[in-house]
């Protein structure tokens, strides 16, 4: 049986151009690194994906939300930069405008990993984070 | 969620509006162009809102503007236009969007469709290494900071200097691909690094380098002085833009104009819509950065084109003069320019916002190339890769309704993951194999989410832009092998 709705850790939403995700979590360190997940998760298929390298990113914006797509986009730059995708991540440090993300992953290359597709960016339409039936829920729409 | 609510009322049969008064904050009205099919569809989806929300932009000249293959983005509609006034009006890094000078550029070839076909197989999967595409790939070089400065100043004349192409290639791209007023000092480290080895790479998703023949000609003469000569004969279409460095140019500025929004007193109903005033330190500073942006996606479509000759010279062990691989044009579809257009009779300069949208300028106008001055400028417009795409012509019409602007492309008409369940246990590549198109493609999935099925049919399209006299038709082409990414 698939898991319902609220169980589900990250999932994607209907956008007729591009792509919506939504990650939920019982804390909201929790649903941003789901969140991020479910990012890695669109580009490459993570079991595929070793978790030999590891890194620590510090983001920052200016309210919560934003904070949202400041690190889905920092993992973008680091894909691009260093061709790096996570397998997993851990937040360390958490508030409104700040986190710190530790990520343990490797160096994707065409051939060894599956990949799916590029994201070019997480975008502020549409954007929320709320609290509902007593998780946190995230709505991000993707540009591709 | 539909906006079936929304007014909408019809001027005629190819033009919409959507009343000043539709939704609170409107500054102008929304004018959309589309026949009642294409009306239907767009109601589907939430893009009329997003066209009334970019009506609210501080200093919007005339109207906020939908082409026919409007559809829902983030912030502006894809296939949305908007002038804003330099003096009271803003710049919105998110209405040019993430990829900025996202576009199309054309080659015609000495090629026939009979010459090309049994080593069909065999070019598709050279070009799909010489031109790199999808995730995680590099091009072909890695630039140092002063070189990829020299890029963002120069664009496509910096590959031509390099030997990547010849002057005339210069002369067939929009603002001779060299956009004015690029400053690299405007580019983030961040931005630089993201596209320091991305030069002559595709990207993925809609991106795609297409080997095409003529399929129909419906202006001679237009035709003729495009280099489209007569059905069966070989043409190559490349669609891709300024990959990671103008993906991060937007994010920089989109942060930035978050944070300048209460300083200036704007109020928008999407956050994505975050725009500064044109005349502001931070409106200059992003235009200088889009405009580097848009310079290196030039010299990105130029490296591809010289990748492009090259391979096929190798292929066919013929000189390149022999190939005749020419330019026929180079259009931005994601760009914001200032531009001289004449509202309300009167001549005044203006900040053109293009979201999927493209430049289509009318016989007779200066910025159109010599050759083409007495036909127009021609405006590409690619479909799905199981049909066909349109070569079109702009016109007067353009000029006075739309700042010049017509269609992009087909719109897509189902999201990717519905494309992808429609599809589901359905080979696409082999389907389009068996209607003598090969695919290459990084995935199976990427297959399916751009299959025909994902898209509306791009000649509806065509005959609403048309109707509407936006365009005329010029020439059809039809696919014979598509790389993907």
């Amino acid at each position: 049986m698939p898991p319902s709705e609220a169980m589900r850790s990250f999932e994607t939403f209907e956008h007729t151009a591009d792509i919506g995700l939504t990650a939920r979590g019982d804390t909201l360190e929790e649903l941003f690194a789901n969140a991020a997940m479910g990012l890695v998760d669109l580009i490459a298929d993570p079991s595929g994906l070793r978790d030999t390298s590891h890194m620590e990113v510090t983001v920052s914006a200016p309210d919560q939300e934003a904070l949202l797509v400041a690190w889905l986009n920092e993992l973008l730059y680091l894909l691009d930069s260093k061709r790096y995708l996570p397998r997993r991540c851990r937040i360390t440090r958490f508030s409104e405008t700040v986190l710190t993300a530790e990520l343990w992953g490797e160096r994707v290359e065409r051939g060894r990993h599956t990949l799916r597709r590029l994201v070019k960016a997480a975008t502020y339409h549409g954007l929320r984070i709320v609290h509902k039936n007593g998780r946190w829920e995230g709505r991000v729409v993707l540009d591709l | 969620m539909s906006d079936t609510l929304l007014a909408l009322k019809q001027l005629d049969a190819y033009r919409w509006e959507i009343p000043p008064d539709a939704v609170p904050g409107m500054r102008v009205p929304g004018r959309v162009y589309a026949d009642e099919t294409l009306v239907a569809q767009i109601r589907a989806d939430q893009s009329l809102l997003q066209v009334a929300n970019v009506a609210m932009l501080p200093g919007i000249v005339a109207r906020s503007i939908a082409m026919p293959d409007i559809h829902w983005g983030y912030g502006f509609p894809i296939g949305g236009v908007a002038a804003t006034d330099p003096e009271s009006g803003v710049v919105s890094p998110g209405g040019v969007g993430y990829d900025i000078n996202c576009g199309v550029r054309l080659l015609t070839s000495h090629l026939d469709e009979a010459e090309i076909r049994p080593r069909l197989d065999a070019l598709a999967e050279r070009l799909f290494h010489s031109v790199p595409s999808g995730v995680g790939v590099a091009g072909p070089m890695r630039l140092s900071t002063p070189e990829l400065d020299d890029v963002l100043a120069q664009g496509a004349a910096w590959a031509v200097r390099r030997g990547w192409g010849h002057a005339g290639d210069l002369r067939r791209i929009e603002a001779g691909g060299t956009l004015p007023g690029a400053d690299p000092g405007a580019v983030s480290d961040r931005a630089k690094t993201r596209g320091r080895d991305q030069l002559g790479t595709l990207g993925s998703g809609n991106h795609f380098l297409e080997i095409q023949r003529v399929d129909e000609i419906f202006d001679t003469h237009a035709a003729a002085a495009f280099g489209l000569r007569h059905p069966g004969q070989v043409t190559i279409l490349i669609h891709c833009g300024s990959r990671g460095l103008g993906h991060q140019v937007c994010d920089d500025y989109l942060a930035m104009s978050s944070r300048a929004l209460p300083a200036y007193g704007i109020t928008l109903p999407d956050r994505q819509l975050a725009c500064v005033p044109l005349g502001s330190k931070e409106g200059r500073a992003y235009l200088a950065a889009m405009a580097a942006a848009a310079n290196f996606a030039f010299a990105n479509r130029q490296v591809i084109t010289h990748h492009i000759r090259q391979t096929l010279e190798q292929v066919f062990r013929r000189a390149g003069e022999r190939l005749g691989l020419e330019i026929v044009y180079d259009v931005a579809h994601n760009i914001a320019k200032m531009e001289e257009h004449t509202v309300d009779g009167r001549r005044r300069r203006v900040c053109v916002h293009r979201k999927g949208a493209t430049r289509g300028f009318p016989a007779g106008h200066p910025e159109v190339p010599d050759e083409y001055r007495a036909v127009g400028q021609p405006v590409l417009v690619p479909g799905d890769m199981g049909r066909y795409s349109y070569v079109l012509v702009g016109t007067e019409t353009a000029m006075r309704e739309t700042f010049g602007s017509t269609p992009h492309g087909a719109g897509r008409a189902r999201s990717r993951s519905d494309a992808r369940r429609l599809l589901k246990g359905v080979d696409v590549t082999d389907l389009l194999a068996r209607r003598g198109i090969i695919l290459r493609a990084a995935s199976r999935e990427l297959a399916a989410e751009e299959a025909s099925e994902a898209y509306k049919d791009v000649a509806d399209v065509v005959r609403a832009s048309d109707g509407a006299g936006l365009t005329r038709r010029v020439a059809r082409l039809r696919p014979l092998a598509v790389v993907k990414g």
